[in-house]
């Protein structure tokens, strides 16, 4: 790969990358950070992507996915990337707009859930797409998603009817 | 309190949008940069116990240094009573402070 090639790559897919990673981190610096990080790693290494292995969308979410779990791990190194009984409790509708409570719920899955439903829900990722990003069987992605959506069909349980009240989308900066 | 069913919770999560890629990004990573920017716009991370190695060892650096003692001449020249002699010629000065008058 070129320098101008990655920077179509950049131009094509800095959106869904950021998304990802403004998604797994709920910080806009970090995500920036990531997506820097992404890039750079490919303009300095650019032999690292194979086309004929993946194409460049999974393989930049699978970078950008280690950059967020390296984060993560440095900084809550005592938690457990994937907790099967974690349990939180369901949100309180007066304390903030859906979008931000939706936002909340999902930061305090699990990373690994999260991860999971991320690429699912919000990036459009087959099963086996995840599977090879997150370096994991598609059973045990399978079984992530699902544990990621019981959870928040609890925790967003009391938010039932706010979704017929209201329809305004905030982005949670 | 029952929990969502699959139409309501994609309803929900449906609800968050997230924000596109700012646009100065790119500026970041193609945006070639004077290399002297590193001195103050880098950081280097340090894990802690070689911070606290280095700083022990510079401690230890600065305690078992030897301090530098004043060097008094290797050869001292011995005095003969011959060596004095008188003043040639005397030129006394007089010396008065500030506010005294002459």
């Amino acid at each position: 790969m070129t320098e101008s090639d990655v920077r179509e790559a950049y131009r094509t897919h800095k959106d869904a990358i950021y998304r990802f990673a403004w998604r797994m981190t709920g910080s806009p610096s970090a995500a920036e950070d990531i997506v820097h990080d992404c890039f750079v790693s490919l303009l300095r290494n650019p032999n690292a992507y194979d086309p004929s292995r993946a194409p460049m969308r999974p393989f930049l979410l699978a970078i950008a996915r280690n950059l967020a779990r390296n984060r993560w791990r440095t900084e809550q190194r005592w938690s457990a990337l994937d907790e099967e009984a974690f349990v939180a409790e369901p949100v309180d509708p007066a304390t903030g707009q859906v979008a931000d409570l939706v936002a909340r719920s999902v930061q305090l899955l699990p990373p690994f859930q999260r991860e999971a439903l991320v690429l699912f829900e919000y990036e459009q990722r087959s099963l086996e797409e995840i599977a090879r990003a997150v370096d994991a069987e598609v059973g045990t992605v399978k079984a992530r998603l699902h544990r990621a959506r019981e959870n928040l069909r609890r925790i967003l349980a009391p938010l039932r009817f706010s979704d017929q009240r209201s329809s305004q989308t905030t982005w949670n900066h | 309190m029952e929990p969502l069913n699959d139409d309501e919770l994609n309803r929900l999560l449906a609800r968050w949008e997230a924000p596109p890629a700012p646009s100065h990004l790119e500026r970041r990573i193609f945006g070639k940069q004077p290399w002297y920017r590193w001195l103050w716009a880098s950081s280097i991370p340090v894990p802690v116990p070689a911070l606290m190695l280095l700083l022990l060892l510079v401690s230890a650096l600065v305690y078992f240094t030897p301090r530098s003692k004043p060097t008094l001449p290797t050869t001292v020249r011995e005095l003969k009573f011959s060596d004095f002699q008188p003043v040639s010629e005397i030129k006394p000065r007089i010396v008065r402070r500030n506010h005294e008058s002459n």
